[in-house]
């Protein structure tokens, strides 16, 4: 399989303090992979580096074997902030804000649009504003506006914090489509050991060091959580999920 | 109805008028989704200070009013940025400080005189036709440069985080749109003058928006309404003899005021 991105030795200062030390991991084409730590362990600081919106302080972010800050690719990484600092009052219908994520536009524009409100089933709303719609509902349109530059990549930072508990296991079956059926590679981060470790294929443990980078199996070991988390875990068998 | 067009300074006010009346809610629409429509009212006091060196100096006021205020955007930009203080503040900061700059100016030119009451509230007789190069000028940068970036303008006002994870060059976007805003003002208090330049750019604008259309949408009825907030103001301001600027205004109040009850919010 081919690598997408390629994180090495990678670190972020931030007032001569260390944000994030020596990181060093690889995501392959089309992986599934988590990113668990806990509150102020870097997992946002490690977003926004992938994103370009940070500049490493030490090592390197390579995006399809190509260094990020020269790579003209970086269209190819959709993302999904964990809360939409825009005014949810703004005065614009759900197409021009998908719109919002096209990189450039021509004439395949309004086909790709049209596309990425399908496949995230929220076609039927896009002359509706975004103050019109529930918290699911926006979430979805938001994820249209990842998928409109048909990235190769997507990245989620919490992305349901902003969805009612019910909607949430439709949240993670469609990202599993998008996934599975598209070849999306995601990269998902969240600080929910339990939901997280439901979906994805590969865990990485971030606490300001990559404390660990296993198979979800692997990580969800005892001894394992015993180390990360520093007490007791249990398990608890329920519709044939485990929870932890 | 239309005798008053064979007089040429009213062919000028008309033509100014209906440049500025395109422009200003182009600009406009940006700065109410960023809820910074005061960046309008504090960029217009600070062109005073432009108007003021102008009076002093005999030569045109509103190429002074152009340079202060896009100086002033760029200091307003650098402070927000900076977060030293809020950006409300900021705001304040240089209303406050522009108005105290030019009263010492005029004070100094011995001029509360009548050429000042026009730039404060707007006249149909001082346009020259100099004026009227100047705002078609003016009018085609605005045009063109938002035509330009108006995709990016608008992620910027609806997320700046989500403009920078795009990789938009966020801050010369900004000190684009503060410069636009800048120049908007400084041609538009030819007509409307300076205390109220500010309701032309924010108040078609806040009445389309009760109607709850697109972004482009509303944009258009935004335009829409001002012009004929322009068109009647100037019209009603011959005819009644009163300030331009304030008869625009009053126009303009009155289509909000329809537009709470016939508006779908």
């Amino acid at each position: 399989m081919s690598l997408i991105l390629e994180i090495e030795n990678l670190s972020f200062e931030y007032d001569q303090q260390n944000i994030l030390e020596n990181i060093s991991f690889k995501v392959e084409t089309g992986e599934y992979l988590g990113i668990l730590g806990p509150n102020g362990g870097g997992k946002t600081t490690l977003l926004k580096l992938i994103l370009g919106i940070l500049r490493p302080s030490k090592g390197e972010i390579r995006l399809l074997g190509k260094n990020l800050n020269d790579s003209k690719e970086k269209y190819k990484i959709g993302y999904l902030p964990q809360k939409i600092n825009g005014n949810l009052d703004f005065p614009a219908t759900v197409s021009e804000i998908v719109a919002t994520g096209l990189t450039k536009k021509d004439k395949n524009s309004s086909s790709l649009i049209q596309k990425a409100l399908n496949i995230s089933g929220v076609a039927n709303l896009q002359n509706r504003q975004l103050s019109q719609l529930s918290g699911g509902e926006r979430q979805k349109v938001f994820i249209a506006r990842s998928l409109v530059s048909q990235p190769e990549m997507l990245i989620l930072d919490e992305p349901t914090v902003a969805i009612d508990v019910g909607s949430q296991a439709d949240f993670y079956e469609f990202i599993k489509v998008l996934n599975q059926e598209h070849k999306i590679s995601i990269l998902l981060v969240s600080h929910d050991i339990g939901s997280i470790t439901k979906e994805v294929s590969k865990v990485l443990f971030l606490n300001k060091k990559l404390e660990c980078f296993h198979d979800t199996k692997e990580f969800l070991s005892a001894a394992n959580l015993e180390r990360l988390y520093g007490s007791q875990t249990y398990f608890i068998n329920h519709h044939n999920h485990q929870h932890v | 109805m239309f005798e008053i067009f064979q007089y040429g300074f009213l062919q000028r006010a008309f033509l100014a008028g209906t440049i500025i009346a395109v422009i200003a809610p182009i600009i406009g629409i940006f700065l109410v989704v960023r809820r910074f429509s005061a960046l309008a009212d504090t960029l217009a006091h600070v062109s005073l200070i432009g108007v003021a060196v102008g009076i002093l100096t005999k030569l045109n006021p509103i190429i002074w009013a152009i340079t202060a205020s896009v100086i002033s955007g760029f200091g307003i930009e650098k402070l927000r940025e900076s977060k030293k203080i809020y950006g409300e503040s900021a705001l304040v900061l240089f209303l406050s400080g522009s108005l105290g700059i030019s009263s010492v100016i005029l004070s100094l030119s011995r001029g509360f005189n009548s050429s000042l009451f026009s730039y404060l509230f707007g006249s149909i007789n001082t346009i020259t036709l100099n004026d009227i190069y100047l705002t078609a000028g003016v009018a085609l940068i605005v045009i063109f440069v938002t035509g330009l970036f108006f995709s990016k303008f608008f992620l910027l006002a609806f997320d700046e985080e989500l403009a920078t994870a795009q990789g938009l060059p966020v801050k010369f976007l900004n000190f684009a749109l503060i410069t636009l805003a800048a120049i908007t003002v400084s041609v538009g208090i030819q007509v409307v003058g300076v205390l109220l330049i500010g309701a032309l750019m924010i108040l078609p604008i806040l009445t389309a928006l009760q109607y709850q259309l697109s972004f482009r949408h509303t944009l258009i009825l935004g335009i829409i309404f001002s012009l004929f907030s322009v068109w009647l103001g100037l019209y009603s301001s011959f005819y009644l003899n009163i300030a331009t600027g304030g008869a625009i205004v009053v126009v303009n109040l009155l289509f909000f005021s329809l537009s709470l009850v016939f508006g779908k919010k």
